[in-house]
């Protein structure tokens, strides 16, 4: 794990990181052009700047004192003793700033890798700079012999934003510990927008500035390489002076209008100096006039005129006080008032003036809410495809300003002919744009009808500034649609085999609704809380609906076998296809699947076969792993968007509202148009969110999307109410190709040698079903062949760390067991390959000291998050309750020794509900014995009694049907 | 280094490229006064074919002096000295205006900008658009204006536009004087501002306290 550090030094930023592997304090070149590749675009090696860094830290004697989020995570550092600066010389990558501008707000964490304080502080830094750039807060100037824009963070609000940013910003910022963050911070502020308006500019046309020497500075703007000439740059710092912006006094002025009160009837401006480092020290102009007090600044009061001088261009009330002497109080009119509070303060702020005006009067037009109530017309009719969704409705409305202040839609008419927009509403000064409030007169007096979905889209298009809500709904539909919230609790249908949880009906129940009332939907659970068992009972609803076409289900590979046996267990009655693999015939698809109930494909079939899919009319499409689709410009997503459907459905266990592109496609699967376009939503939601961490925009695209995502946590205290403690489930995994061919051979082989050498039969099949688990479990694990590469030749990996990915996501530590040493070797090599995080790996060969470390590591740290253990050596006695995942990654057969390795995590101490997920490759040896144990026969019993051995004693026919392959299980 | 209270520079600007946009004089209240004077020789050749002059920047060694301008204008046939005298305020006149700027911050506070106020000759009583003056060229054209001078009347047109100040020296100020007459020029406060404000309330009761003579200082304000 390494941490992420981002350091500004010459106005560049340089990527470097603090390393957790005991061996290395820093993060070494390798590893730190990997995850450059990660997080950014790759780039050629050889346009990569490497450097080496020469920096300061505090460190005790030679190595570093950490963050306290890197000491969480890892044990082994210890900075007791005498902590002093050290300089080091660490590796790193300067980063070049079209990558900064293009790339790093969109950077996420990764595995193998987390963002240090500097890095997420950094990204503010380049939000601001965006920001800057956005409203023109810079101003020409020089640098050197280069044209240079030197910053304007003369609004008072920008000072402090950067203030604040430099605050929070560590110490390892900047080289050199004496340098001040502010200083280090602002060359690189400076130097990337200049960066971004070269970059922004490019296209422009520069041949008018062509003339002089001050054209030649101007254009050195936008273009590289030209020189200033010396005369110009005289004139340009004298000039600069002359502006009297870019200022950088002690003191603010400000100026502070207050409301009328009942003594006074008028609005009064009064002028104050504010220091810039004490906010509260404010003087007030009368004092200084009068001197009574006075500020530490030269030719103060000169100063102040010259100020003032200023702000009367901006203002024409500042303007008209300084006719007489000593102006420091001013009595406004309303619409003087007014005209302060919505131009000429903001002109003001923007020159560095401190304005306060009272909160109270601000109403944009985005916080003006139309409520709408809904009646039902005569005319209503539902069409049975849509649901209601698509119904019109006749409405009548009111229009909400601030928190709850409601006027009727008369009271608000006559708002739109008042001359001023100043209102006096139930006692709070609001203030309404004529316009904004015409606006909304013309949307809503255009509509004679509305459905929800559009009331829905249309907030989400970001086509009207305001937001429309439906409040009252005609009564008999109103109860569907509160029903999102709370569902009237549906019985499943009575051949549904097997018992819905609780918040399991509440699902099944919410899906009943949300197809009532024609909207799609993502059942986001967490993993284990059984989103198969609420979809299979929702299909079954539906058969019993009397509804004639399919349904669809595209599954990751992977998992196809698992929803093909969740049908078999709980829904038999429903008749289930699979639609996958190279034996799949296209031709007379309809034949195949006449009278099928439900058809289960893959991605990939679906992308591939996409075209032929797309024509069929579906029932219910199922997307599972919906994550799937995240990416809303591949193939994938878009063949999925192609199917047609009644009721589109999405399944997934990790956490989709951080990741705006990944909701919008899942969205846009499930209820197409609701969240607009993918660039519309970029613009009004994506991007003020994640860039601007945009509070109001967030809250509202909640509001929108919040009915039709239903998630519930394993930490949840009313799902936990309803879970057992400790909840087994078996993972039917598949088979590659290549671990179906070595199990054939094996079977073939050994079939033939059982038959020829009676007296070594019993050795024969137990060391026969020995290799069987082997290649079930890995292709390496039997051929021992560890120098060729691990991934993607095992079903049972590829399910592993599909599992464990969701399992870290959601910060949950988890155990995997195994029955051989070096399955466990592959494991630990495999994950920790692929998530780039330590492994731990607990086997027989390690001494007592060696155990206790990894135990208490695991036990105490953040990390290490995943834990391999052989059955044998980790199946007893030692507690692990930090996982509450446990994997069985392949079998023993007798459940009292798995049981046992799963009381690790499952015991006193044990805060969450433990997860156990039996992994069985379908088709093999495996799912027989495991079917076998199920009927609870003679065979069951001497199974449980001697294990394996007792295989032994079948006959050879027998013997053939346990070994033997069922063709259609791998992928 | 420079007083505090200085007057800056005018500020370079971009000049328009040939074709592209023509170069207008009197962009400011101020020029455009001047421009509206000039208008009163409307209708004379001279004055066009000055302007163009003007505009090509036939105008050189443009100097200003305390009520005087003077320039050499190249001519088709050489180059012309142009002297350009204008009327001065006496030394108590502008005593008189150093006071309605002391007592008029509007004044004063646009002064600092680098702007002329509007309101500058109502407050005062005293013009600062000069309309009184007298011209002279060294050029063969008995006419006045001839499109020599017209050409500096232009150029000062411009020059007006970037630097109002000028304004202050044709009428016979410097700036700088101007500002040491107001005697607004104080010393900081020492740091106890207590004992600042005692002392402060002693002198005020003494009666007007004199002001000293401004001391030379750094210019306080840094340009990053």
């Amino acid at each position: 794990m390494d941490e992420l550090q981002l350091s500004c030094y010459n106005g560049e930023l340089h990527l470097w990181g603090v390393s957790s592997y005991p061996e290395e304090q820093f993060t070494p070149k390798e590893r730190l052009n990997k995850t450059y590749n990660m997080l950014f675009s790759p780039n050629e090696i050889n346009y990569l700047k490497f450097s080496k860094l020469e920096i300061e830290i505090p460190a005790v004697k030679n190595s570093i004192i950490v963050s306290d989020e890197l000491k969480l995570v890892y044990g082994q550092y210890d900075d007791s003793g005498k902590a002093s600066i050290r300089k080091f010389h660490v590796d790193c990558i300067i980063l070049e700033l079209g990558t900064i501008m293009n790339e790093l707000l969109r950077s996420e964490k990764q595995h193998g890798f987390y963002f240090g304080e500097s890095f997420d502080g950094l990204k503010s830094v380049v939000r601001f700079a965006y920001s800057l750039v956005a409203r023109q807060r810079f101003m020409p100037f020089i640098k050197g012999n280069k044209s240079y824009f030197q910053l304007n963070l003369d609004n008072n609000d920008d000072f402090l934003i950067f203030k604040d940013i430099c605050e929070a910003l560590p110490p390892s910022v900047k080289p050199r510990i004496t340098l001040k963050t502010e200083d280090a911070v602002y060359e690189f502020l400076e130097n990337l927008v200049n960066f971004m308006i070269k970059e922004l500019t490019k296209d422009i046309n520069l041949e008018f500035f062509n003339r002089t020497k001050t054209d030649n500075w101007l254009s050195g703007f936008f273009r590289d390489g030209i020189k200033v000439d010396d005369e110009v740059k005289a004139g340009v710092s004298e000039w600069a002076v002359s502006r009297n912006v870019c200022r950088t006094h002690e003191y603010n002025i400000l100026f502070k209008l207050e409301e009328p009160d009942p003594d006074r009837e008028q609005w009064r401006l009064r002028y104050a100096v504010q220091s810039k480092h004490d906010l509260s020290l404010i003087i007030s102009f009368d004092d200084i006039w009068q001197n009574r007090k006075k500020i530490n600044l030269p030719n103060y009061k000169l100063h102040l005129i010259k100020e003032l001088g200023m702000a009367a261009r901006f203002s024409k009330v500042i303007e008209k006080s300084m006719l007489k002497p000593n102006p420091s109080l001013m009595l406004l009119s309303e619409e003087e008032a007014l005209a302060f509070m919505k131009f000429e303060s903001f002109m003001l702020k923007d020159f560095g003036f401190v304005v306060h005006i009272p909160k109270i009067t601000s109403a944009k037009l985005s916080s003006l809410r139309v409520i709408l109530s809904l009646k039902k017309p005569k005319t209503l009719r539902v069409a049975s495809s849509s649901g209601l969704s698509d119904a019109l409705f006749d409405f009548d409305y009111g229009v909400a300003i601030g928190d709850d202040t409601i006027l009727s839609r008369e009271e608000f008419y006559k708002l739109s002919s008042l001359k001023s927009g100043l209102v006096n509403v139930s006692g709070k000064w609001v203030e309404l744009n004529s316009d904004d409030v015409k606006k909304v007169i013309s949307f809503l007096d255009k509509k004679k009808q509305i459905s929800i979905s559009e009331i829905i889209s249309t907030n989400a298009s970001g086509d009207v500034d305001f937001e429309i809500e439906a409040k009252s709904f005609p009564e008999n539909l109103g109860s569907c649609f509160l029903g999102l919230e709370s569902p009237d609790l549906e019985t499943p249908p009575p051949d549904f085999c097997g018992e819905l949880r609780g918040y399991q009906r509440q699902g099944y129940s919410w899906l009943i609704v949300l197809r009532k009332i024609g909207f799609g939907g993502i059942l986001a659970d967490d993993m284990g809380l059984g989103k198969t068992i609420q979809a299979i009972s929702y299909l079954l609803y539906l058969k019993k609906e009397q509804i004639k076409e399919p349904s669809l289900i595209v599954a990751p590979t992977s998992v196809i076998g698992n929803w093909e046996r969740e049908f078999l267990r709980f829904a038999p009655s429903l008749k289930v296809h699979i639609y996958h693999g190279s034996m799949r015939k296209k031709i007379d698809f309809s034949e195949q699947i006449k009278g099928k109930d439900v058809i289960i494909t893959s991605y990939g079939t679906m992308r591939n076969d996409r075209d032929f899919l797309a024509g069929i009319a579906w029932n219910v499409v199922i997307l599972d792993e919906a994550q799937n689709i995240k990416n809303p410009y591949t193939k994938q997503a878009a063949s999925a968007a192609r199917l047609t459907a009644r009721h589109r459905l999405c399944l997934t266990g990790t956490p989709i509202e951080n990741r705006l592109s990944e909701l919008w496609s899942l969205i846009n699967f499930s209820n197409k148009g609701l969240l607009s376009s993918w660039d519309k939503f970029r613009t009004n939601f994506a991007e003020p969110i994640e860039l601007n961490s945009d509070h109001e925009k967030t809250m509202r695209l909640k509001k929108i999307i919040s009915p039709f995502i239903l998630r519930r946590l394993k930490s949840d205290k009313n799902i936990i109410s309803d879970l057992p403690e400790k909840n087994e489930i078996k993972e039917y995994c598949t088979l590659t190709e290549e671990q179906a061919t070595l199990y054939q051979a094996i079977v073939d082989e050994s079939l033939k040698k059982i038959k020829e050498a009676a007296q070594e039969r019993r050795m024969n099949i137990l060391s026969t079903i020995i290799k069987l688990k082997q290649v079930c479990n890995h292709p390496t694990n039997f051929l021992k062949d560890t120098t060729t590469k691990i991934a993607g030749r095992s079903g049972k990996l590829e399910r592993l760390c599909e599992m464990v990915e969701v399992f870290l996501e959601n910060n949950e530590k988890c155990l995997v067991f195994t029955q051989f040493r070096e399955m466990g070797d592959i494991l630990k090599q495999a994950l920790e390959e692929y998530f780039s995080e330590q492994v731990l790996f607990l086997h027989g060969q390690l001494n007592r000291n060696e155990r206790e470390r990894m135990i208490t590591l695991f036990q105490n740290e953040r990390a290490p998050r995943i834990f391999v253990l052989s059955l044998k050596a980790g199946g007893f006695g030692i507690n692990l309750t930090a996982a509450n995942q446990v994997i069985h990654f392949d079998r023993w057969w007798n459940p009292a020794v798995e049981n046992q390795a799963t009381d690790r995590a499952y015991r006193i101490g044990q805060k969450k509900n433990v997860f156990i997920y039996k992994y069985i490759t379908s088709g093999t040896i495996e799912e027989k014995i495991d079917e076998i144990l199920e009927t609870k026969s003679a065979l069951s019993d001497s199974l449980l009694s001697k294990g394996e051995a007792a295989l032994t004693e079948l006959s050879d026919g027998k013997l053939r049907e346990i070994f033997s392959l069922r063709r259609d299980s791998f992928s | 280094m420079r007083d505090y209270y200085y007057f800056p520079k005018a500020a370079p600007r971009p000049r328009a490229a040939p074709g592209k946009e023509r170069k207008k004089f009197g962009e400011t209240w101020w020029g455009r006064q001047w421009v509206d004077i000039l208008s009163k020789y409307e209708g004379d050749q001279r004055m066009s074919r000055g302007r163009a002059y003007a505009r090509a920047n036939k105008v050189k060694k443009f100097k200003l002096d305390k009520g005087n301008i003077s320039a050499s204008v190249i001519g088709s046939l050489g180059t012309y000295k142009v002297n350009i005298a204008f009327k001065k305020h006496s030394d108590k006149n502008w005593k008189s205006i150093a006071e309605a700027i002391r007592n008029t911050p509007l004044l004063l506070g646009k002064l600092l900008n680098n702007e002329m106020p509007q309101e500058i000759e109502e407050a005062t009583g005293f013009e600062f658009i000069p309309r009184s003056f007298s011209s002279d060229c060294s050029c063969p054209d008995y006419a006045n204006p001839c499109k020599h001078i017209a050409a500096v009347f232009y150029t000062i047109a411009d020059e007006i536009d970037h630097n109002p100040m000028s304004l202050l020296l044709l009428h016979g100020m410097e700036t700088k004087e101007l500002f040491s007459r107001l005697e607004m020029v104080e010393d900081a406060p020492p740091d106890n501002t207590k004992i600042a404000d005692k002392e402060h309330k002693r002198k005020a009761r003494k009666g007007k306290s004199k002001n000293v003579k401004p001391k030379k200082r750094k210019n306080i304000k840094k340009v990053r």
